[in-house]
């Protein structure tokens, strides 16, 4: 039965139904990155103008010293990795031996016959140093999951979020590594295959040689025979092992170098009759088989394709500037990338405004948040406003330091995607705060406050930790009015149109927090066109801290303004 | 004592004097110790000398309870004298304030801003109120003014549409009485047609373009008519003020002065440019808007002033301090329930006997009040002692508008005070410790 069923006709069909998916599965994917477009609409390229712009960007690639440098990146930051050494030795290890692992093992073992056979003829899987190796590189895939999941249970929301697709990644590749590494240890202790291996290979002389054969593969390999009662003396096991070195050394190298299998067989020794009679090991065959089969039609949809997306953003973003990335192939990278992320969080660790969530709780100011929405507004699925607005919220905090994109471990350009989502997120009437808030007046949203707060018995205290400048009397209290401030700012002297002039200057705010009045100063154009650079603090002569207490106000005024204007906006647009 | 052009900044270092306080009179004493070539810090706000008109008086009125103006300020200063007044000019010689104010002024001329002085004499000019004042020194952009006043020439003076603190009207018709050929006009200025509001610094820097000039200059022409000199508010330039006037005067064809305005104006805010640009170069080590939090002394004498910035304390160690921190304004001297005190070295200060006493009844007085007149009591060097005349520190020396036994709102003597005082002082802990030692050394 296992015979016929080796290398059948079946196990066949299903290789080739898994390929094909896998392939109709990538050619689906790279298609998309051509149709799909994560930028605002009013200035989107035709889809044909995008292909032939990537083509043409990957022909200049080749092109002169650009290839050398082209060839730089795959060696380092493809093949080495060095983007993810940058941020991270554990995080590196992990990668690189599930990487080296895992392509050694489909190389070596998977393709045997169309590769380690045509590169050394004598190749037998049992035989060293390929069985030891077999096990090396399973050890390294286990090692790196195991990394990985500890990396996993350890750093959790924010920084990492692990979703099904990150478990179920996880869960096929150690299905894989495991049920081969079970398989080999019960081939081992199997008298079955024993049987099925000596029946072939070699035609006893005598019952003698038999047993002396069987005693020496029991002591050696740890093959389990069941109902066979032979005293074991040293002469049998010297005649096993002439007989051994005669049949089956040169197929079968000592079972020590199998370092995990062996010790499994070891410990599965004992039920290897049971497990013998229930072909567990014909089972675990089909489910390692099967499970390489699923991995490999499931691969372009899953997070192991990023083995393709990376090397590809990586190579494509550091091959072109990424200051300036508004092109007409800027399209299609952005959709890559968009697969290229596999969701690792290392964009999150080292984010500038991350700590803005632990104010205001909103995960969309984090960067890989982010980019799962530029992928959902990308594909339309994200309509409903009040989940706009946090989105918009979340992409507006975002200072574009660039601090993600040197980070990134797929080389994706970040900064582009937000620029870009941000865009589409103003066509979609989520604009920047300072849009919306300059629809009115400072004293519209003074009033605005005085109705919307009346009934309420006091503005509801800021949670968690914040200065309180505009609260504190002592702060402000020493300002004269001498002007200085007002003087000195640039954004006073940049307004010379008196529609857009700035109402309320820098020394009438002191003045307005003097009076209790900060209300009035919350919605001014000086406090939401301020540009921080502390010009005017800087030339206090009373040492005030302008500068801070505007940027207080600014924040303070978009918590309130957001609750009074945008939230509400959005019920009454919800009902 | 070498001075290195740039310090870094090192805490083991025992600076010669450290500087407290970055008024007119912390100023003056950075620029006197680096002309002696001591190695200076200072630190204090981001700079008082923003809140100067830039004039400097020596001293115009006293005393100040008669309202006695006096054209001649040395003669002022013999009278004070005479009376055996406690004033802080009782202890300086007049050759020591000539020799601070031609210090002072050269320091500034060298830098772009050149004063005139007046000599034996009090010069005369009209303040943005439309009020006559006395002073000693003005600067280049406002001499035409001076020359214009003491003939009472037909003048024009200059308005600007939303410039609140300024009005040509006001002051043409307060002073008509005395200077009757004085006219005033409004223009818009160029670049800021329907604004409401106008910024002093904003049309400073405008005018540092020649075509602004221009273009103003041809407001102006039609207004002219038998105006011998134009008077403009004091926003002619930052940097390059003496450019900026001679090329409006080839404009309009009569020279241009300036006319002082409120604190804080553009003449205080090209003074503290100069300081703050130019004493570094020098060598002092200016610590900007750093404020000394505590003092401690070690055994030796040595100072060690702690300074808080943003995210950290630094400690500075001198063998001297000069104490410049100016009165309520400058935070030198506070005020609580029971009464006034200096807050960094709990000097015990001159002041009314009770709060009862601070203030006379009517706001107004001509004698001031008697707070107006506490602070801090020295000795013939500049060193603040207790209310039994005991020294408080060896190597603390006092300057400026913190002194006691002085009015220099009302007596018009603040630059004066804070200049002279600040050079007695510099040359005070100078012969002490500075020279005593190279006589030390020498022997």
């Amino acid at each position: 039965m296992i015979d016929t069923l080796l290398g059948s006709s079946f196990l066949y069909a299903c290789l080739y139904i898994s390929l094909s998916i896998c392939c109709a599965g990538i050619l689906f994917k790279v298609g998309r990155w051509f149709i799909i477009d994560t930028g605002p609409v009013s200035v989107r390229v035709p889809r044909w103008k995008r292909v032939t712009a990537a083509i043409r960007s990957m022909l200049s690639a080749l092109a002169g010293r650009r290839a050398l440098h082209l060839f730089r990146l795959i060696l380092l930051e493809g093949l080495l990795q060095t983007r993810i050494l940058k941020t991270s030795a554990w995080r590196w290890m992990m990668h690189v031996s599930i990487f080296v692992g895992f392509t050694m093992l489909v190389l070596m073992h998977a393709l045997d016959e169309k590769t380690t056979k045509v590169l050394f003829p004598e190749y037998y899987s049992t035989l060293d140093p390929f069985q030891f190796l077999r096990n090396l590189f399973g050890a390294m895939v286990l090692f790196g999951v195991a990394i990985a999941v500890i990396r996993r249970i350890r750093f959790r929301k924010p920084i990492v979020v692990t979703r099904g697709s990150d478990r179920i990644a996880v869960a096929i590749v150690s299905v894989i590594i495991a049920t081969g590494f079970v398989l080999e240890a019960i081939k081992l202790t199997s008298e079955r295959v024993y049987k099925r291996m000596t029946e072939a290979f070699y035609s006893s002389a005598s019952p003698e040689d038999e047993n002396a054969l069987k005693a020496y593969w029991a002591k050696e390999y740890g093959t389990a025979f069941a109902s066979w009662k032979v005293t074991i003396t040293p002469e049998l096991l010297a005649r096993g092992k002439q007989i051994h070195e005669e049949t089956c050394a040169s197929c079968h190298s000592s079972a020590t170098s199998a370092f995990i299998s062996h010790p499994i067989a070891r410990a599965v020794r004992p039920f290897a009759a049971a497990l013998d009679r229930h072909g567990v090991e014909l089972w675990l065959y089909y489910l390692h088989v099967f499970a390489c089969f699923a991995a490999l039609a499931y691969f372009p949809f899953s997070k192991l394709f990023h083995i393709i997306t990376n090397p590809l953003s990586i190579v494509i973003n550091g091959m072109s500037d990424i200051k300036d990335a508004d092109t007409p192939a800027a399209a299609p990278r952005r959709a890559l990338e968009l697969d290229a992320c596999t969701s690792c969080g290392t964009c999150n660790r080292y984010c500038s405004v991350a700590p803005v969530y632990r104010m205001l709780g909103n995960m969309e100011i984090l960067p890989f948040q982010k980019l799962r929405n530029v992928k959902a507004l990308a594909a339309g699925k994200m309509n409903n406003p009040a989940k706009l607005q946090e989105v918009s919220e979340g992409a507006f905090i975002c200072t574009t330091c660039y601090r993600c994109t040197e980070v990134c471990p797929a080389g994706i350009n970040l900064q582009d995607q937000w620029f870009s989502s941000r865009a589409l997120l103003a066509e979609k009437g989520f604009p920047q705060p300072h849009v919306w808030i300059k629809e009115k007046s400072a004293s519209e949203w003074s009033d605005r406050i005085h109705y919307s707060e009346r009934d309420a018995h006091e503005a509801a205290p800021i949670k968690g930790r914040y200065y309180n400048l505009t609260d504190d009397s002592e702060i402000f209290a020493p300002c004269i009015q001498c002007q200085t401030c007002t003087n000195v700012c640039p954004v006073v002297a940049a307004r010379g149109d008196s529609r857009d002039a700035v109402d309320i200057s820098p020394q009438k705010i002191m003045n307005l927090l003097r009076l209790g009045l900060n209300d009035l100063a919350m919605g001014s154009r000086m406090v939401w066109d301020c540009l921080t650079c502390y010009q005017c603090q800087e030339h206090c002569p009373q040492g005030i801290r302008v500068t801070d207490i505007i940027y207080e106000l600014k924040n303070r005024a978009y918590l309130r303004f957001r609750e009074m204007d945008r939230w509400k906006k959005v019920d009454e647009d919800a009902t | 004592m070498t001075l290195p052009k740039a310090h870094n900044y090192d805490p083991k270092r025992i600076f010669d004097l450290m500087i407290i306080g970055s008024g007119m009179a912390g100023m003056a004493a950075s620029l006197f110790a680096v002309n002696r070539n001591l190695s200076a810090v200072q630190a204090g706000s981001a700079g008082g000398t923003l809140f100067t008109s830039g004039l400097m008086d020596i001293l115009s009125v006293y005393p100040p309870a008669e309202r006695r103006v006096w054209d001649n300020p040395w003669a002022a200063l013999a009278e004070l004298r005479k009376n055996a007044s406690q004033h802080p000019y009782a202890r300086v010689s007049d050759d020591l304030i000539r020799r601070a104010f031609d210090a002072v002024t050269t320091f500034c001329g060298a830098a772009g801003i050149k004063f005139r002085l007046g000599g034996e004499r009090n010069l005369k000019v009209i303040t943005s109120m439309g009020t006559m004042k006395y002073t000693y020194g003005v600067p280049e952009s406002m001499w035409a003014c001076v020359e214009a006043l003491a003939d009472k020439r037909p003048c024009l003076v200059i308005g600007f549409q939303g410039l609140k603190e300024f009005s040509a009207r006001q002051v043409t018709s307060t002073i008509a009485d005395e200077w009757p050929s004085l006219r005033a006009c409004r223009v818009v200025f160029p670049g800021t047609e329907g604004r409401t509001e106008v910024y002093a610094v904003h049309l400073a820097q405008a005018l540092e373009l020649a075509s602004i000039r221009e273009s103003l200059a041809e407001r102006i022409r039609p207004h002219i008519a038998d105006a011998r000199a134009v008077g403009f508010p004091a926003v002619l330039g930052i940097k390059r003020t003496s450019v900026i006037t001679a090329h409006l005067e080839k404009l309009l064809g009569v020279p241009v002065f300036e006319i002082p305005m409120m604190p804080a104006s553009v003449p205080g805010f090209r003074l503290k440019e100069l300081f703050d640009s130019e004493l570094p170069k020098r060598g002092l080590l200016r610590l900007i808007d750093k404020r000394v939090d505590s003092v401690s002394r070690l055994e030796d004498g040595t100072f060690v002033l702690s300074i808080s910035g943003e995210d950290e304390v630094r400690t500075i160690r001198a063998r001297g301090v000069i104490l410049a921190t100016g009165r309520f304004m400058g935070k030198g001297i506070l005020s609580d329930r029971r009464g006034i005190f200096e807050p960094l070295f709990n000097i015990p200060l001159h002041q009314p006997n009770e709060r009862a006493l601070w203030h006379s009844e009517r706001f107004l007085d001509p004698r001031g009040h008697p707070l107006n007149s506490a602070g801090v009591e020295v000795d013939e060097f500049f060193r603040p002692v207790d209310n039994k005349k005991n020294l408080i520190h060896e190597n603390l020396f006092a300057a400026g508008t913190i002194l006691a036994h002085q009015d220099w709102m009302r007596m018009k003597c603040g630059t004066g005070i804070a200049i002279a005082t600040a050079y007695a002082a510099v040359e005070a802990f100078s012969e002490m410790f500075i020279r005593a030692e190279s006589k030390v050394v020498a022997q």
